[in-house]
């Protein structure tokens, strides 16, 4: 057991540098003005929408799978993901729940109550996407990098538990969310490129 | 005196004869040896109408549940709270009277599960699949497959992508997981902890087990005890602290605490006040000493004869048989209060109230046969020490004192005054008294709920609350006992009842349920499901493959989705993954006699979800509700007594109309069963249900309160001191029992309070009897 839970942080150790390693040397200061800025980008409006494209890079089969869509990040009803190539598939994250809907129309459903696991993953996505510090400081260790032409925002799950699932996320922006990348366990990479269109 | 008198060797005879017969008794103790003092609350509990199988079934399941403990330790910072919880959780673990203590979360358990889940891939998936066509569920699964590898925030692992297409694995995981009992739970993970936040606080959870041979009663070196301490301990040092507890050992562990405080004071109280009595009337410490002596020696009699024909005494037994103390004393003290020992009238009180302990022996109810057993026993060693023994004792106390009759006396010139009313009016008098009473008997409610008979503590009922919030179970009060003759039977069965409940759920009856099979399907399940997925899934493998970007294998049918060839399912020893052998372990019963059981727990059920509707017990299904199969059978039970000791009561008058006229015989029994009726009025009145511990108590009244009659009636020209006598018997018992009904135990303040009632009216009425 502490033998494949040492590979494990390895392996995180290994994606976080893979990543951005320059992010990781920088802690965020909370109460400077710049990550407040940032705080205020991500949590700034009552509705976000958009297109983007999601990259999905599976490192042990060697293979990356792209699809794109429209997204809508609400305070209020929470985050629409509507995939429309290649495949039409929906993906509602709200407070009470999470709906799947699939290429043929069918639905899964799963009341946020239900599992405890998806229930963090789900928290934890509305509090990066949202902005709501209190949030990500209870959950991540955060990182802060302003660069010339934008910042960095590096999050690490306290939970080990969780770390399986996202060892790792990074924000980038300017004066908008411009790019989110997520590293799982594995070191499998999720990247979210976004075009916002509307707030 | 003349040791070689005839009167002198008789009485010395009479001592060795009574010594003899106790001396046997603890002969009969040693031989029966080994025995034991049982202390489980749940042995008072009667067997209900289930079969003893099932009865046996449920136990095993009563015990399990019983034993289980949950634990919030919470604090506003988080810190305090786990080391508080790592404290606690510690001194748990280290004690031999816990079987398991768990606070930590592995973090590599979901690891196991992924790898048990993809072993079984294709038997784990839900088995509503079995009623789609072959080419819906090709569709279903490759719909499902490309949105968990191009839908948005894909959690799915991928990496086996090529052996596991479909994610068949995938879909596993989130139906197992959806359906484990902490899924609905309002708790979170924190630092590899299980936590709850709540008021500003963040509570960690720890779950425990008592071993099988921990105490339910409190003792010094109890666990809880000791949890209690390492608690206060915690809080002098993190002032802020709050531990939350929830499960059955604290409630007995608590109320058993509780009662021992509470017959402490109770017993202290009435034994100094029966004694101040006996001291102020007797002003000796012989009559009082000797007294004591013969109710020690009754008890001890009793235990002894209990253990050596039944090999073990209930911790009950004793509270039943406090009637030996009081009917012991009341032949002690008519031994030497009454001018003249009435021994006809012992004989006699004896020989009823025998009869009335008589029809309980014959009551199929093993706890309330040995309390009568132990009563019957207690009062023969008794009236053994008043008879063969007591008057060695008097003679020392000859030509010692005059008792104070002075009160007898006035009282009984009372009663003298009310027989001399005219005929007529006495008539009237009667039945104003008897319509008085009906009322109460309108309102009376003969029945028994165990819920009420056990006043939960605040401060622990505030405890439950909480945590039943938090861990949101709603485990329905019915639930599910599956029998079959082997594993796999129980598992079909299982799973014939399931699809029932599911039906339940899609008609919002239920909102889930429990059941082990959903975890482990039987070995016909996991072949059906092997089955159809190895006919659909080939049908849109070439296109899942195009989309996934994956090298489509040759034969895909043999290679990927051949349906395995299953072994007898052995569930019960199969190793399961951590987090399915917890529900496991509480489910699945095991196998008892050769026959193998199983539960099945409906969760958050409505209303309208009535259980027998999915019970099949022709077919070894049943709906089982403890608590309402223990309300009615302890109810069926009372009533049975009742009537038994009422049929008693005929036999009683018909035995004592040889001795005496039948006028007189009823008149006899008149003051005791008035009393009983006035008593159940009364309970009508203050709206008290009438349950089994106040008929227990009304049949120590029929028991107790004969004797009073019988005094009066052979008292002839002693009256005043049969009347100080029974005066005396009758306050000890009301200062014994009225104690009692102060208690804050539900069932012992019914019986005292029942005893309290009878008493008073019988001691009032007896004295009518009198010639």
């Amino acid at each position: 057991m502490h033998k494949s839970f040492l590979t494990a942080l390895l392996i995180c150790g290994a994606t976080l540098f893979a990543a951005d390693a320059a992010i990781w040397k920088s802690p965020a200061n909370l109460e400077s003005p710049e990550v407040q800025k940032v705080m205020q980008v991500l949590s700034a409006s009552e509705t976000v929408s958009g297109t983007f494209t999601q990259k999905r890079t599976v490192v042990k089969i060697k293979r990356t799978f792209t699809s794109s869509g429209k997204f809508e990040i609400s305070q209020k009803n929470g985050i629409t993901w509507d995939m429309e190539k290649p495949f039409a598939s929906k993906l509602v994250i709200s407070d009470s729940g999470v709906v799947q809907t699939n290429p043929d129309g069918s639905k899964t459903e799963m009341a946020s109550a239900d599992n405890v696991i998806f229930r963090e993953i789900a928290t934890s996505m509305r509090a990066v996407l949202g902005g709501n510090i209190a949030v990500l400081q209870n959950r991540f260790e955060l990182y802060f990098l302003q660069q010339k032409k934008g910042w960095k925002v590096g999050l690490v799950p306290k939970e080990k538990t969780i770390q399986k699932a996202i060892a790792s996320i990074v924000l980038e922006g300017d004066k908008d969310l411009k790019k989110v990348e997520l590293v799982d366990g594995e070191g499998n990479i999720l990247t979210y490129e976004f075009k916002q269109s509307g707030k | 005196m003349n040791l070689n008198s005839p009167e002198s060797k008789k009485r010395y005879f009479n001592v060795g004869l009574w010594a003899f017969l106790h001396i046997a008794l603890i002969v009969a103790v040693v031989i029966a040896y080994p025995w034991k003092i049982d202390k489980n609350l749940y042995s008072i509990v009667p067997e209900s109408e289930m079969t003893p199988e099932i009865h046996a079934a449920e136990n095993v399941l009563t015990a399990r549940t019983s034993s289980r403990m949950m634990l919030f330790v919470g604090d506003s910072d988080f810190t305090v709270a786990k080391t508080a919880a790592d404290r606690i959780g510690h001194t748990l673990l280290a004690n031999k009277q816990i079987r398991s203590a768990s606070w930590m979360v592995d973090a590599l358990s979901m690891d196991e599960i992924s790898k048990f889940l993809f072993d079984r891939r294709f038997s784990m998936q839900d088995p509503a699949i079995l009623a789609m066509e072959d080419a819906e569920v090709a569709d279903h699964f490759y719909n499902k497959a490309l949105s968990r590898v191009y839908g948005a925030f894909p959690m799915s692992d991928l990496s086996r992508l090529e052996e596991d297409p479909y994610l068949l694995s995938q879909s596993a995981q989130e139906r197992l997981l959806s359906m484990t009992p902490m899924s609905s739970s309002a708790l979170t993970l924190r630092d590899d902890r299980l936590t709850v936040q709540d008021s500003g606080r963040t509570y960690v959870f720890i779950n425990a087990e008592l071993s099988q041979d921990a105490s339910a009663f409190a003792s010094g070196d109890h666990i809880l005890g000791i949890l209690d301490d390492t608690i206060e301990e915690l809080q002098e040092e993190f002032p802020n602290l709050r531990v939350e507890k929830s499960g059955v050992p604290f409630h007995s562990y608590s109320s058993s605490k509780q009662a021992q405080v509470e017959i402490g004071w109770i017993s202290g109280i009435s034994t100094a006040a029966v004694l101040l009595l006996l001291l102020l009337v007797f002003r000796s410490a012989i009559p009082i000493v000797t007294t004591l002596s013969s109710i020690a020696v009754a008890i001890l009699a009793a235990t002894g004869a209990t253990l050596a024909t039944f090999h073990e005494i209930h911790i009950f037994t004793f509270i039943f048989g406090t009637s030996v103390i009081g009917v012991s004393i009341d032949y002690a003290l008519h031994h030497f209060a009454d001018k003249e020992a009435q021994v006809k009238s012992m004989l006699l009180g004896f020989m009823t109230t025998e009869l009335s302990y008589i029809a309980l022996v014959i009551v199929d109810f093993p706890i309330l046969r040995q309390m009568a057993f132990f009563s019957m026993v207690g009062l023969a060693s008794a009236l053994l020490s008043v008879l063969l023994v007591f008057p060695v004792v008097s003679e020392k106390l000859q030509n010692e004192k005059k008792f104070p009759l002075k009160i007898a006396q006035v009282i009984l010139a009372g009663y003298s005054k009310l027989e001399r009313i005219p005929k007529i009016a006495r008539y009237i008098i009667f039945v104003v008294a008897a319509g008085a009473l009906v009322p109460g008997f309108v309102q009376l409610n003969v029945q028994t709920d165990i819920r009420s008979m056990y006043t939960v503590a605040p401060e622990l009922g505030a405890s439950e609350m909480k945590v039943a919030k938090w861990m949101n179970s709603g485990i329905a009060p019915t639930y599910f006992i599956v029998s079959g003759s082997s594993v796999e039977e129980v598992l079909q069965k299982e799973e014939t009842l399931t699809e029932k409940l599911r039906e339940a759920e899609r008609d919002t009856l239920l909102k889930s349920h429990l059941a082990f099979s959903d975890f482990s399907p039987s070995s016909a399940k996991r072949t059906a499901l092997d089955s159809l997925l190895s006919r659909a899934l080939p049908l849109r493998y070439k296109d899942l493959c195009k989309q996934l970007q994956i090298k489509p294998v040759k034969n895909p049918r043999k290679k990927l989705f051949a349906a395995v060839e299953m072994d007898e399912n052995t569930a019960e020893f199969e190793a399961l993954p951590e987090q399915l052998a917890s529900v496991r372990d509480m489910l699945w019963i095991g196998e008892i006699s050769g026959k193998y059981y199983s539960a099945v727990l409906p969760m958050h059920a409505s209303e309208m979800f009535n259980p027998k509707d999915y019970a099949d017990p022709s077919n070894g299904i049943y709906a089982v509700n403890k608590m309402q199969e223990v309300n009615s059978a302890l109810t069926e039970l009372s009533l049975t007594a009742l009537s038994l000791v009422a049929f008693a009561y005929f036999a009683v008058c018909f035995i004592l109309s040889f001795v005496f006229s039948w006028r007189n015989s009823l008149r006899i029994v008149r003051a005791p069963v008035l009393a009983c009726l006035f008593t159940l009025s009364m309970f009508g009145y203050l709206q008290i249900p009438v349950n089994f511990f106040a008929i227990t108590g009304l049949i120590l009244v029929l028991g107790i309160g004969i004797d009073y009659a019988l005094f009066f009636k052979d008292a002839r020209n002693h009256t005043d001191s049969t009347a100080f006598a029974v005066m005396l018997s009758a306050a000890t018992t009301l200062i014994s029992f009225g104690t009692l009904s102060l208690s804050g135990f539900a069932p012992v303040s019914v019986l005292g309070l029942a005893v309290l009632l009878g008493i008073s009216a019988c001691f009032l009425l007896s004295p009518f009897t009198r010639d």
